[in-house]
């Protein structure tokens, strides 16, 4: 074949110069033009943009709603081509390996890179932000350098919450770091002094912050606060709701104890608890949603307990003596081996009594819809819709109360309120003093703070009977009381007997040595 | 610096290494050989097959030996024209605009802020100026053969390797031009970056009295500059320094009296030295006083450092030899990093304190001990003095001179003793050495940029090596390949070792089909899989996978071997001798590469 018929034959299954497979491939490319232009249109100015834009500004995902726009992130991303979770894997890898080898310098540029990669992924933000504040702080022996290690990572936060502005837990976060890492650590009489002492935190946090504002528990509440507000605001809320709602009162808590334990008492401490006091009322009246999808108040338990109570009264009226009657039927219509069986005290049944038993139970369990559905017809739409109400009161109650145990609710009530009053904030300030005079050897004067403490101890602890049966409140006494012990050993002289708070004593366990 | 491997004496280096690559270059030569007569024998039976192959090894070396260097250097011109045509110096441009938005992405309140500059600076030069040089090394022979452009050479009386040599030697030319324009923009770009000073306020100072009221000093901070603040110790003449923070101190003066005095803040010292160590060998004594290679492990995943128990006779010892008056006539100034780890919390607010001593190996004499508090991370100095004591057995004090009486033939120990029970010291060979003299900074740039040179030279020599038998595309694949694995090599024979051996614990998760596996059943890496047949026959796949990226990882070069950044990243002199073995392996694979492309071109001449 000669090259000229070959061009002649190329020519003519040519157009414009292209192959066939060419331009088909142009053209379905211009064709999917159309489609990418409809999805993924940005939007701008003029208009709401493509179906993605759409769709991300509907559930709030577009970059402006999640926080500020960072340029340095969004080049970074552009940069890796496609590539940012390979990227991602590769930094998050090196980053452990830095962290294995001490490089702290590689380290926080590592973190620095993640974050850009990848600005509203909540847990980079906070697992790093843990690393830096928990575990790389601790490799470090000057309390001063850990303190810096620690506010790393709390200024690591505040980027990821400014990129965040959606993001409550990250406000929780920021929030726990300041007060449990600075308040609770084995440096925190050292790291609460260098946190008031720092003027570019506060100056970055909230210019202005006073002294006594910058208590690391005040500021750890703010952040709770702000967190709070933007959960009320509509921030969808990815955590247990019960725990968060009730850092802004454990933090509160925690600020007065931290005074007393700093030796601050009198009207600064009155007012801490005063402020413990208001945050716990505040949680008790929040509304709390719970995995029944019905959302309660811790404080209504009560309330709802008396509610139920009333309604069972009325039911009572309305229908009398016909509670008792359907129990007694109930129990009359007991197989033989099943009385038998609840005759027998519960410790002492066995294995098969204790099954014919629990059978017995469900059976004589009796409830006002029960009853109501027994009603005669006149009264029966009245007694069913009272049932409803106490079947609603009862079960709401019995789910406050369990989700009250989870936040141990009763004992930080029973604690807020003891600890305002001048018995309890006399007994701490009395506690402070036994124990600093013993530690400086002024044994007589430790001794006379110790028994007025006692003293005080036995009025707060008659005033409040939770506290009484508290289990910890008690092992914190017998702790106390074991000092005042050591220190009678030394005076030579015998431990009273009675002791005041005996009954308390007893109730706590030996003491580990 | 964390030094894991002791830099090892050039010429007691260069005699084994030599022996290793000529066992390794003579492997694959042989099995280059073979696969040769492999193919020849399929076409011309074995006995021709064996003498072609015979005749093309003396035609090749014929070929090599008798090169030109005048027309090396007329291909090497060519190949500059020809990237200088291929607009190269466009990466200068990009280099300029990654120096001007670099302050995007480095932080100045970096722990070490001049590591960290360096750190991206000579990291995007290197990977810049071998890209580049690795981009024109692959496609170039490919593009001219296929434009036939390369008839105009073979039509000439130019030998095939000084074809490769030349390429080889042209964009290496183009490449050094790069990387000498680059480290000089990134020098000015480090040092521009990392100079500043800070203020200190009159406000921001307080005196220090002792019980009688005198002043016996001041104390307080600096301003917030690039991120940071110092605390600042000044004596009772008001002279002090800001304390050691990011790798750098400052050194100051109050000036005046009262609410008026001033104060001059100094630039930045420890940015960016270039400390000359003379290192020392490390050895241990236990708690019983007992000798010991090692020391006592803390239970950190990184066993780097040793640690030694405190109030017991455990002491970490370093020999130091060569040390002369000569070189310190001053007294010897030992540098440490002394790590800490705590058993009990003990006084939070001070540092953990122990001693450092000299001690004569010849006599046992003993200078008295220098109390230290370890200072963990950053580096602490101490100037032991030509006179000092030692103390006799009736507890007398008694003077003694340095080098008559504590040094024996240049030789000294220095023992590092923790003072408190329940406590340990954590120290590495290469955390006490005599600070021997202070070289330049900027020539210790230079020396790293010469790490750059050698990766770019290797990378330029296997692109063109790669380009003289494969299409442009695949050349560079390939390249990027050898580049890959070399990178990774350390890792691969680390898990080579695990798969042969069954020991899971030299690197767990197996090898790329039961990682696969893994990953698709999300299976943790540390569980232990069921050794049922189709398990132990994924994991003898894995095995015959293995095996082949074993072998190249053992004579593949890797890059970031070939750096010595961290070095300069971390204030210290790049030792020569390391210079000289990268030096040294950089030739070696230029020349393997070189012999290589030699023979793969001149077979493809043939062939065609």
């Amino acid at each position: 074949m000669s090259a000229g018929s070959a061009r002649s034959r190329g020519s003519a299954t040519q157009w414009l110069g292209l192959r066939p497979a060419t331009l088909v491939t142009l053209v379905a490319l211009a064709l999917l033009l159309v489609p990418l232009s409809i999805l993924a249109q940005p939007a701008d100015s003029a208009g709401p943009g493509g179906v993605l834009a759409r769709l991300r500004s509907a559930a709030g995902l577009s970059q402006a709603n999640l926080g500020e726009v960072d340029p340095t992130g969004e080049t970074i991303r552009f940069a890796t081509l496609g590539l940012k979770n390979i990227a991602v894997t590769l930094l998050w890898d090196r980053a452990n390996h830095y962290k294995k080898v001490e490089d702290w310098t590689n380290l926080s540029a590592t973190l620095e890179q993640m974050t850009k990669l990848q600005p509203n992924f909540y847990s980079v933000w906070d697992f790093q932000a843990h690393n830096l504040s928990y575990n790389i702080s601790v490799e470090f022996d000057d309390f001063r350098d850990r303190y810096a290690w620690v506010m790393k990572g709390i200024e690591f936060l505040r980027q990821g919450i400014a990129l965040n502005l959606r993001e409550p837990r990250l406000l929780g976060r920021m929030g726990w770091f300041i007060g449990q890492k600075i308040g609770k650590s084995d440096e925190k009489k050292q790291f609460r002094r260098l946190f008031k002492a720092d003027d570019d935190f506060h100056d970055r946090d909230r210019p202005g912050r006073t002294l006594p504002e910058r208590d690391n528990w005040l500021v750890a509440r703010e952040k709770y606060l702000a967190a709070q507000r933007l959960a009320d605001a509509g921030a969808p809320l990815k955590t247990t709701a019960l725990i968060f709602h009730s850092e802004p009162m454990m933090t509160a808590i925690n600020h007065a104890r931290a005074l007393e334990d700093d030796g601050t008492f009198g009207t600064t401490a009155r007012d801490a608890w005063k402020l413990a006091g208001d945050e716990m009322r505040r949680f008790a009246m929040r509304e709390i949603p719970t995995s029944w999808d019905v959302p309660i108040r811790l404080g209504l338990r009560e309330a709802e307990e008396e509610r139920a109570k009333r309604i069972a009264a009325e039911l009572e009226a309305l229908l009398p003596g016909q509670f008792a009657a359907l129990a007694e039927r109930k129990r009359s219509a007991l197989p033989a081996d099943q009385k038998t069986a609840l005759d027998v005290q519960p410790f002492e049944r066995n294995e098969q009594q204790q099954q014919l038993a629990a059978e017995a139970e469900t059976a004589l369990r009796v409830t006002w819809p029960m009853v109501a559905r027994e009603a005669p017809p006149e009264a029966r739409d009245k007694a069913k819709e009272l049932a409803r109400q106490h079947v609603e009161a009862t079960e709401t109650a019995t789910m406050i109360d369990r989700y009250r145990d989870i936040v141990n609710f009763d004992f930080w009530r029973a604690t807020c309120e003891a600890e305002v009053t001048e018995p309890a904030l006399r007994a701490r300030e009395k506690t402070w003093e036994a124990e600093r005079e013993f530690a400086d050897a002024k044994l007589q004067p430790a001794k006379q703070a110790f028994d007025e403490a006692f003293q005080a101890w036995r009025e707060v602890f008659d005033a409040s009977p939770v506290l009484r049966d508290d289990q910890l409140t008690a092992d914190d006494i017998a702790e106390i009381v074991d000092r005042y012990r050591k220190l009678l050993e030394q005076l030579d002289e015998p431990f009273p007997s009675p002791f005041i708070l005996q009954d308390i004593l007893d109730k706590a366990g030996p003491l580990d040595q | 610096m964390v030094l894991e491997e002791e830099i090892p004496r050039f010429a007691a280096w260069i005699g084994p290494a030599v022996i290793r690559y000529l066992f390794a270059g003579g492997l694959v030569a042989l099995f280059a050989a073979a696969i040769a007569w492999c193919v020849q024998a399929v076409l011309h039976g074995p006995l021709a097959a064996g003498d072609r192959v015979y005749r093309g090894i003396l035609a090749g070396f014929a070929d090599l030996a008798g090169m030109s260097p005048r027309r090396v250097w007329a291909l090497a011109r060519l190949a500059v024209q020809e990237s200088l045509r291929r607009n190269v110096l466009v990466v200068l441009a990009v280099f300029a605009v990654l120096l001007l938005f670099a302050g995007w992405f480095l932080d100045p309140g970096s722990v070490n802020p001049g590591k960290l500059y360096l750190g991206f600076i000579l990291g995007a030069s290197n990977l810049l100026v071998c890209c580049v040089t690795l981009l024109l090394a692959v496609f170039s022979l490919p593009a001219d053969m296929k434009s036939r452009a390369i008839q105009t050479v073979t039509t000439k009386p130019v030998r095939t390797s000084e074809i490769v040599l030349g390429r080889i030697l042209g964009f290496a030319g183009v490449g050094t031009a790069l990387v000498a324009l680059m480290g000089l923009a990134g020098w000015a770009f480090v040092v521009r970056s990392v100079a500043h000073s800070h203020d200190v306020a009159a406000d921001d100072m307080v005196e220090v009295t002792d019980e009688s009221g005198a002043v016996t000093g001041f104390t307080g901070r600096t301003s917030l500059d690039r991120g940071h603040r110092h605390r600042v110790t000044l004596d009772a003449n008001g002279q002090g320094v800001a304390e050691t923070g990011q790798g750098h101190r400052h050194s100051i003066t109050r000036v005046g009296e009262g609410t008026k005095a001033t104060y001059d803040v100094g630039p930045a010292d420890g940015l960016l030295e270039a400390r000359r160590p003379l290192r020392g060998s490390l050895r241990f004594l236990d708690r019983d006083g007992r000798p010991s290679t090692k020391g006592i492990s803390v239970g950190a995943e990184w066993s780097y450092r040793q640690y030694i128990e405190g109030g017991t006779p455990a002491a970490a010892i370093w020999t130091f030899t060569g040390v002369t008056p000569e070189a310190f006539s001053d007294g010897l100034p030992l540098e440490m990093i002394v790590r800490v780890f705590r058993t009990h919390k003990g006084r939070i607010e001070e540092g953990i304190h122990g001693t450092v001593q000299l001690r004569n190996p010849a006599t046992n004499l003993r200078s008295e001990a220098f109390p230290i508090v370890a200072k963990e991370f950053t580096i602490d100095t101490l100037l032991v003095p030509r006179r000092l004591g030692t103390v006799l057995a009736d507890g007398e004090v008694k003077e003694i001179d340095l080098f008559t009486d504590l040094i024996a033939d240049g030789q000294v120990e220095v023992w590092l003793q923790c003072l408190e029970p329940g406590q340990y010291y954590g120290v590495a060979q290469a955390d006490f050495y005599l600070r021997a003299g202070e070289g330049s900074f900027a020539f210790n740039y230079a020396k790293s940029c010469l790490g750059i040179w050698f990766a770019m030279l290797v990378v330029t020599a296997l692109g063109v090596m790669f380009s003289t038998f494969l299409a442009g595309p695949v050349a560079l694949l390939a390249a990027l390949s050898v580049v890959l694995i070399g990178q990774f090599r350390e890792f691969i024979a680390r898990l080579f070792e695990s798969q042969v051996t069954g020991d899971a614990t030299i690197v767990p998760g197996g090898g790329p089909i039961e990682s696969l596996y893994r990953i698709a059943t999300q299976t943790s890496i540390t569980l232990e899989l069921d050794p049922t047949p189709a398990v132990q026959a994924m994991k003898a796949f894995d095995t015959v996978l293995l095996a082949p990226m074993r072998l190249a990882a053992g004579i593949f070069p890797s890059l970031s071997a070939l750096g010595t950044g961290t070095f300069v990243a971390e204030g210290f002199e790049i030792p020569f001798d390391l210079l000289a073995a990268h030096a040294a392996e950089t030739a070696g694979f230029v020349l393997a590469f070189l012999i290589a492309g030699a023979f793969f071109l001149k077979a493809r001449e043939v062939a065609s």
